[in-house]
């Protein structure tokens, strides 16, 4: 709170007149004669007492007007930020001394007692509240310097998303912004220091120079990786807690998009300007109340490894937003060149894309509709492609979208079993039959005895699978080694005919990180497998329905006890009776995943019982998959993802016998780099383009990788938020809204002068000098009597 | 109050008379209807004869008529009664206190009393005069000549209000000197101690005199006309209370009110007639309308 007048204060002094006029100049009653006084005299107590009462409530009127009036002469004033406490605050004083009054007057005419004490507890209450809140809001308030041109800290915070890009009258959202903004730094007071931050800063400093400013926000551009409104709005409080100027102020620039501000980030918002009350807020509105757009929605691929000469089905919603008509969709095909890109006079060249498919969309405004696209014949290697849709719009960032599929030829699986062991579930699982015919299959599996895999070239196969192996001599074991060692990858399903000391080598337990120790038998079906943490990448498509996967329904009755013996070995799953089920044991660069019960046990196996019903229960679909997962975790591209949202990191899986250690990574627009491999990954962090990103190296000739980076959809979605709800909810005194730049202004006036008492504190005076007259009056009327 | 002809006003024996036609109180005598007469007079007017029968006063008996017919018969006479009465007058200081009327407590007194006295008079009843405040300090033997009238508005004229009330104590000696049965009527204002005129008048009560009370207020004094903050002061004991008159009115005249209605029940409970009055209303409508009460009641 401050004082215009302050001086006009120690009119305060003056309360003091009516006291002493009180003590010293007590106008005396006029003495009457009355010989009836014994009449008089019964309830003479009372009746002083009333008398006093009368006497002490007209002279703190009195002091009460006097003091209200060099309080008014004084003018006060708040922020307008704490106009709604300074008035609450009043309105608890008021309607304390209204009940206190009440009270009084009940006690003082001898009324009902209960009455009174219940006027004047209350009344104690709310005067209580009252001056406590009034305490508060002095202390919480911000310094009101009275005048405009006092300098201030000011932190411009723009929304830089992509939908600031949004067009309305040949202008973006973000151009109208910098427009606000130049003119709200032209009216800064001289020596003001001036911050922005955008979606994309982390730091920002003061600037003494608005003209710099000014130039800084004109080259603002829309950001595909926004951070969230409300650490934008928290790092600017900050800043400007950090601010010398005694006056600071936050300018927020943003489309009130229904993404940013979310229930959640309004109440952030809230919490945060609460704890900055010296911050005064103003919102700049530069959204539009009916944007027109049509919007592409990300592509769904049937896969992104296709199988050459396998089949790709790419699906695309297109949504309107206030726009009618026919629209045509394309999708286009980059051919894969080993050569491209590269980059030439500083400009990137990449492939010619060629078209491969259209669709005709008819919309309608608040409409969506759902396209597909099946694209076959696609040429081995990394492919990119793109949706367009034709026609312009507000928004042009969300009118194409990127993909990128990886072609390849089927990995080479060997398949070792001893020969009462079936192989046929897994060989089935890895290449169905019907996918084999049409040559789609991911898995080309190769079957051996087992007995014979000590005369097989492992290094031709991505990965190798041992179907209930029997003890085998420590010269096979020592071979499997060496073969995970140099990047194979081992898959291991235990069954009955392992035995336990003889499965114990040196060799085994180097390769497998664990020793056998007995077998676990169970009567029921208590025993299943039940996985507890997904994270692994073999879970990868299990997370999202995990707990519908009915892992119950495969019960196991007989599985390895093991014994682990490296500190290696990472357990992936137990079984219900909490023993380890699946395990991974990374040895050198490659991996070995050991089950311990097999997948290879018919339902009535030659003269025993099964061990588990993972290959006959009823539909088997979670070992299906689960094994397909092992195995595209053990060839090293599990993992692996082509298509990812902007600003994600992406981890491509290298083999370490093909690939090399060192990529130059080709953003879409920017120029190239190199990237050196960590292990045996490359981690892309900088994802902040939506395109095609290309990554080239060479061992023995040129390896390309690719992949595609994408806008989110609610970063292009243009719905706003309801600007009364936000207003309603951060409080209207708080923060000031500006639309337009005349606005701004008697914005800034608003909450740079404060908000004035003085019209209030002279109404009140009016009607308490009112009420003293008229008590006053009523009270010494015919007093001369 | 310099001349006596001011509480014989020619309007006020006006007034008195046509009260007398209208109470009858010539044909029928005051006093049948002031007050039910045991006593018997002196009067000459013959009514009529009748058998005795016994239990008839044997010296009722008309010997001459015995003589002439052998048989008893008794004299009847028209019903007359002569009484003695006693106007007792309170002229204590608070009685010549009025605030906004013409008469004080006192005047309006004597116009009541003058007015009984006339009537009594009038029709040859001996009528006496005893004035008190803290003692009875003057008095008038009763008399019935025409004279006495003049007498008593003389002595009424003359006298000052001052003093205090120490009613009882004046009671107490009206009662030893009275040595007939009489019709006592007293004015005051009753500002003393209340227990001790209740207990005077229970003691002439008991010694056969009837009582008439008249409670003589001013107008002030039960409507407590004051607004704000006044400082009363009682002229007899000076003592001074301030007082929010605003707020007290109600109160007071509570006050007034169960006053006033303890001693109508205490004098009716002895036999005694209680008349509250003040100064705010006619006195002779009030009195006029007392005596037709009290008639309707015989």
């Amino acid at each position: 709170m401050a004082l215009l007048n302050a001086g006009l204060l120690w009119g305060l002094v003056l309360v003091g007149v009516p006291v002493v006029l009180h003590l010293t100049l007590r106008q005396r009653p006029k003495r009457l004669i009355f010989p009836a006084i014994q009449w008089v005299k019964p309830r003479l107590r009372t009746n002083q007492r009333q008398l006093h009462w009368k006497q002490w409530l007209l002279l703190a009127m009195r002091c009460a007007v006097i003091a209200l009036l060099a309080f008014a002469l004084a003018r006060p004033a708040v922020a307008s930020a704490q106009i709604g406490h300074w008035l609450a605050s009043g309105l608890l004083l008021a309607a304390g001394v209204s009940l206190l009054v009440l009270g009084t007057w009940v006690l003082a005419r001898k009324r009902s007692r209960a009455l009174a004490w219940a006027s004047l507890l209350p009344a104690v209450m709310l005067l209580g509240f009252g001056i406590a809140n009034a305490v508060r809001a002095w202390w919480q308030a911000p310094p009101v310097v009275l005048g405009q041109q006092a300098p201030v800290a000011a932190v411009f915070v723009f929304d830089t998303s992509p939908r600031m890009g949004y067009l309305s009258e040949n202008r973006s959202r973000l151009a109208q912004a910098a427009q606000i903004a130049t003119e709200i730094l032209r009216h800064l007071p001289p020596e003001s220091t001036v911050a922005t931050l955008d979606s994309q800063t982390t730091s920002a400093v003061f600037s003494l120079d608005p003209a710099a400013v000014a130039a800084a926000v004109k080259q603002l551009r829309p950001c595909f990786t926004p951070r969230p409104w409300p650490d934008l709005v928290r790092d600017a409080l900050e800043l400007l807690s950090r601010a010398e100027h005694e006056r600071k102020e936050l300018y927020l620039f943003s489309d009130l998009n229904r993404t940013a501000w979310s229930d959640t980030a309004v109440e952030t918002l809230r919490r945060l300007a609460e704890t900055h009350p010296l911050v005064s807020w103003y919102l700049i509105d530069v959204g539009v109340d009916n944007p027109r757009n049509v919007t592409l929605g990300l592509p769904r691929l049937s896969a992104e490894r296709v199988p050459r000469d396998g089949e790709l089905v790419v699906q695309t919603t297109v949504s309107s937003l206030g726009i009618q008509g026919e629209r045509i969709v394309e999708l286009l095909i980059e051919p894969p060149d080993p050569q491209y890109p590269f980059v030439r006079d500083g400009r990137l060249v990449r492939p010619e894309p060629v078209l491969r498919g259209t669709r005709p969309v008819t919309l309608e405004p608040g409409s969506s509709r759902v396209l597909e696209f099946r694209l076959q014949g696609l040429p081995e290697g990394t492919v990119h492609g793109q949706l367009r849709i034709s026609g312009e719009d507000g928004l042009a960032v969300d009118d194409v979208r990127y993909f990128t599929v990886q072609v390849q030829q089927a990995w080479p699986v060997l398949l070792a079993a001893p020969a009462d062991a079936s192989l046929r579930f897994i060989a089935e699982a890895l290449a169905p039959y019907e996918l084999r015919e049409q040559g789609h299959t991911r898995f080309d599996c190769m079957q051996v005895r087992i007995e014979d895999l000590a005369s097989q070239d492992l290094r031709r196969f991505a990965a190798v699978v041992l179907a209930d192996p029997p003890p085998m001599d420590a010269s096979v074991w020592r071979k499997l080694l060496d073969y995970v060692t140099t990047g194979g990858g081992l898959a291991v399903f235990l069954g009955h005919q392992a035995s336990s000391p003889d499965f114990n080598l040196p060799e085994t337990e180097s390769l497998l990180g664990v020793k056998l120790t007995r077998v676990f038998r169970s009567g029921g079906r208590d025993v299943f497998l039940a996985p507890h943490d997904l994270q692994h990448p073999v879970w990868r498509v299990f997370r999202e329905s995990a707990s519908s996967v009915p892992w119950h329904a495969f019960p196991v009755f007989r599985h390895w006890g093991v014994a682990i013996g490296s500190d290696q070995v990472r357990l992936l799953a137990y079984y219900s009776n909490g023993e380890p089920a699946l395990l991974e044991h990374p040895v050198g660069q490659g991996k070995v995943l050991l089950l311990t019960t097999p997948l290879s046990d018919t339902a009535r196996p030659p003269g025993r019982m099964p061990w588990n019903e993972f290959v006959f229960g009823e539909d088997p679909w979670p070992q299906f998959v689960l094994l397909n997962e092992m195995l595209l975790y053990l060839v090293a591209t599990g993992e692996a993802r082509f298509n990812v949202h902007s600003g994600e990191s992406v981890t491509l899986p290298l083999r370490s016998h093909v690939d090399p250690d060192r990529f130059q990574v080709f953003p879409p627009t920017a120029e190239p780099y190199q990237l050196t491999a960590s292990g045996q990954s490359l981690l892309v962090r900088f994802t902040d383009t939506p395109g095609h990103y290309d990554l080239k190296g060479r061992r023995g000739g040129i390896v390309h990788y690719g992949f595609s980076v994408n806008v989110p959809e609610e970063l292009t979605d243009l719905k706003r938020a309801d600007p009364e709800a936000i207003f309603q909810k951060l409080g209207k005194d708080r923060l000031q809204p500006i639309r337009e730049v005349r606005q701004i202004e008697r914005a800034q006036g608003r909450q740079r002068v404060g908000r004035e008492f003085y019209p209030m504190l002279m109404t009140l005076l009016v009607v308490l000098a009112g009420l003293e007259y008229a008590f006053a009056n009523r009270f010494y009327r015919r007093r001369d009597v | 109050m310099a001349s006596v002809e001011q509480y014989l006003r020619p309007e006020v024996v006006h007034q008195i008379k046509r009260l007398d036609l209208r109470a009858q109180f010539v044909v029928k005598g005051f006093l049948q209807g002031l007050h039910a007469s045991p006593y018997h007079g002196f009067s000459v007017e013959f009514s009529e004869h009748r058998r005795y029968v016994p239990g008839d006063d044997p010296k009722d008996i008309d010997w001459l008529v015995y003589a002439k017919t052998d048989k008893y018969y008794v004299k009847k006479f028209e019903a007359e009664t002569n009484i003695t009465g006693y106007l007792v007058m309170d002229v204590s200081e608070s009685m010549a206190y009025t605030y906004r009327q013409e008469l004080t407590k006192f005047d309006y007194s004597i116009c009541l009393a003058a007015a009984l006295a006339y009537l009594m008079i009038h029709q040859q009843d001996p009528v006496g005069l005893i004035l008190f405040s803290e003692r009875i300090h003057s008095s008038l033997a009763p008399r019935s000549k025409r004279t006495q009238l003049g007498n008593i508005l003389s002595l009424l004229s003359r006298a000052r209000p001052a003093g205090k009330t120490e009613a009882g104590r004046s009671l107490d000696q009206l009662s030893a000197m009275l040595r007939h049965r009489s019709l006592v009527m007293i004015f005051s204002d009753l500002l003393c101690d209340v227990e001790d005129v209740l207990r005077g008048l229970r003691k002439l009560r008991h010694r056969g005199h009837d009582l008439i009370l008249f409670h003589v207020l001013d107008e002030a004094e039960v409507t407590f006309p004051f607004r704000g903050l006044v400082m009363l002061e009682d002229p007899e004991s000076g003592e001074v209370v301030e007082v929010d008159a605003d707020n007290y009115q109600r109160e007071y005249l509570e006050e007034v009110a169960r006053f006033r209605t303890r001693m109508r029940e205490e004098l009716g409970h002895i036999g005694a007639d209680y008349v509250p009055l003040d100064t705010g209303t006619r006195f002779d409508r009030a009195l006029m309308e007392y005596l037709i009460n009290r008639q309707a009641r015989f």
